[in-house]
């Protein structure tokens, strides 16, 4: 029966079942990256706004890309449900905190997804996975430094702050 | 007094090439691959301890649709944790040392 599967499917279905949750995880990613384009959107803090709904569409681009590799790969990829996500903050500050928090999740959750491929030998999920790994160690240094930007302007208005966030 | 019991052993067979049986006793249902993965999806999904707290506290069983939904099928927790055992088996590989 091993040798049946097989010729199925070349994915660890352990494998398979981490990757269809890292897609609800990349998806809810990605829902609550809107939730806080529009908290900066409706306080006219433009450059925030674009700069999450970049990170909305990217993080989109992830779970797509997951989606496609476990379909394309004999595997059987779930459309992720996302349930409520938060949409107020008290500050700027704390919307970037919040981004900063949701990417280590993702980071944490990809690395194990990727020890564990390498564990049952399932090789091609551990290459696909090394993508994710450089990419999130930059998602995660991005919101880093808009962090330290906003300490370093201490209490200059938000308008100013903001003009300084990237938008690229 | 007698006591009857009806004990049936499910298993999963394969065939041919993207065909797999699996043998509830009172028939066979027929699965691709995909439908089999999917099946595997409902079965793990069902057979969580909420899942089954949920399953006794209500009405005692659970209806599944399967294979695309061509056929429904009825399972109490008993039957449940054997199917999940079959199906799991299935897809288990031989331990893996660390």
């Amino acid at each position: 029966m091993e040798i049946a599967l097989r010729r199925q499917m070349i994915l660890n279905v352990e494998i398979v079942d981490m990757l269809n949750e890292q897609i609800i995880m990349e998806q809810k990613a990605s829902s609550k990256y809107l939730a806080m384009a529009s908290w900066c959107d409706q306080r006219e803090l433009r450059n925030s706004a674009t700069f999450f709904y970049a990170q909305a569409e990217e993080e989109r681009s992830h779970f797509m890309k997951i989606f496609k590799f476990i379909n394309d790969n004999g595997g059987s990829a779930i459309s992720p449900i996302v349930n409520e996500v938060p949409h107020e903050y008290e500050s700027l500050r704390a919307v970037f905190e919040a981004s900063l928090d949701g990417e280590i999740a993702v980071t944490k959750s990809i690395h194990s997804i990727f020890k564990r491929a390498r564990q049952v030998d399932d090789f091609t999920s551990e290459i696909f996975l090394q993508w994710f790994v450089t990419e999130q160690a930059e998602e995660e240094e991005k919101v880093r430094d808009i962090l330290d930007l906003i300490d370093l302007m201490g209490d200059m208005p938000l308008r100013m702050i903001d003009e300084r966030i990237p938008t690229e | 007094m007698n006591l009857c019991t009806n004990k049936i052993i499910y298993s999963i067979t394969c065939e041919k090439r993207n065909l797999y049986q699996l043998n509830l006793g009172y028939k066979v249902i027929d699965f691709t691959f995909c439908q089999l993965l999917s099946f595997r999806k409902k079965i793990l999904l069902n057979s969580t301890p909420e899942a089954f707290e949920a399953i006794l506290e209500g009405d005692n069983y659970i209806l599944l649709l399967v294979a695309d939904n061509k056929h429904l099928i009825y399972l109490d927790v008993p039957q449940l944790i054997q199917l999940q055992n079959v199906v799991l088996s299935l897809f288990k590989k031989e331990p893996v040392l660390i």
